[in-house]
């Protein structure tokens, strides 16, 4: 075996990771080649090192902070609804809109997000409508 | 002995909502993942950030987990591909080329490091630091993913979504360049002066 090839499956022949004849040419050439044996006391140095570099500690704050955002994910959110009152009679309608729990009976509510940021009211002539949009 | 739920079996739990499971979850990647993402980048805040955005991810997208499936695999595909973002965006900026090995000047990485480690290991740990930093990304990941985080090929495929061959061709490669940039140190038992940059 030839140097050149010997040097490219060191790495293989350190896992055992090739077929049982080219594991005995290499075992073969490293008994009488100094240089390839010291190529792969080289290979083996560098792995031993950087199985012994530590696992880094990542800084407490970072940590905490984590875990308050993920505590704050995991609250259960509280529904908020949108919810339409309507007064008056003969056509003339005064309505107010109103954020809050669960509105009584008998009110048209509209579940939203707390995150909502508009509320359009459209009168097709007939009825009114309401479309909210949310963040 | 009580009996100490698996990663999966935490998983389900995280699922459910249940903060305590995730803190278990945290406790036992903690180290091993900040490891990963700071040796990927090189770059201590940047790292803090994706470390923090992955660990959001597992809760936030936990019913995306396949419980059959194994945790650690999922956990660090999902920060390689944080981090794999930030060297895209990185080379964007900076135009460097990330396949040919950037010079990516760690940052604190050796912050904290117990003052009674022996002192020529450590320094020679440092040059190894520097020279992970100068692989090209694809052989940094599986390199880390290996010989550091101790993932199994089959694992690291799952992570980098090559096929396993190709992985294990991959980490020889790494291997070599390593111990080639090692070898005037190694050889000598020389130690370059001067620390990384913070």
């Amino acid at each position: 075996m030839r140097c050149e090839r010997c040097r490219r499956l060191l790495s293989w022949y350190l896992e055992s990771d090739l077929p049982s004849g080219e594991m005995r040419e290499i075992e073969e050439h490293l008994s009488v080649c100094k240089e390839c044996s010291e190529e792969l006391k080289l290979l083996e140095e560098t792995l031993a090192l950087a199985r012994e570099l530590p696992q880094l500690e990542p800084p407490e704050e970072t940590c905490l902070q984590l875990l308050e955002k993920v505590r704050a994910m995991a609250e259960p959110k509280e529904v908020i609804y949108l919810w339409q009152e309507i007064r008056g009679e003969k056509g003339v309608e005064t309505s107010t809109f109103e954020t809050g729990r669960r509105p009584s009976a008998g009110r048209k509510a509209i579940p939203v997000s707390r995150s909502w940021v508009e509320v359009v009211r459209r009168f097709d002539g007939t009825r009114w409508s309401l479309m909210a949009s949310y963040a | 002995m009580s009996h100490q739920p698996s990663d999966e079996e935490l998983m389900s739990q995280i699922k459910k909502g249940k903060v305590e499971a995730f803190e278990m979850l945290f406790a036992r990647y903690r180290k091993p993942l900040f490891s990963f993402i700071l040796r990927m980048l090189g770059d201590f805040h940047r790292a803090q950030d994706i470390f923090q955005e992955s660990f959001l991810r597992v809760f936030r997208h936990a019913q995306r987990f396949d419980e059959s499936l194994s945790f650690s695999p999922w956990l660090y595909r999902i920060a390689r591909n944080l981090c794999l973002e930030e060297i895209r965006r990185r080379e964007r900026v900076e135009t460097i080329s990330i396949d040919e090995g950037a010079e990516l000047q760690p940052k604190e990485l050796w912050e904290g490091r117990t003052p009674d480690e022996e002192l020529e290991r450590r320094e020679m740990g440092r040059v190894l630091e520097g020279a992970i930093l100068r692989l090209t990304w694809k052989q940094r990941e599986v390199f880390l993913l290996r010989e550091i985080q101790g993932l199994s090929y089959e694992e690291i495929a799952q992570v980098t979504g090559m096929s396993v061959s190709a992985v294990k061709s991959c980490l020889h490669r790494a291997r070599m360049a390593l111990k080639e940039m090692l070898a005037p140190y190694l050889k000598s038992g020389e130690i370059p002066t001067g620390r990384m940059k913070r």
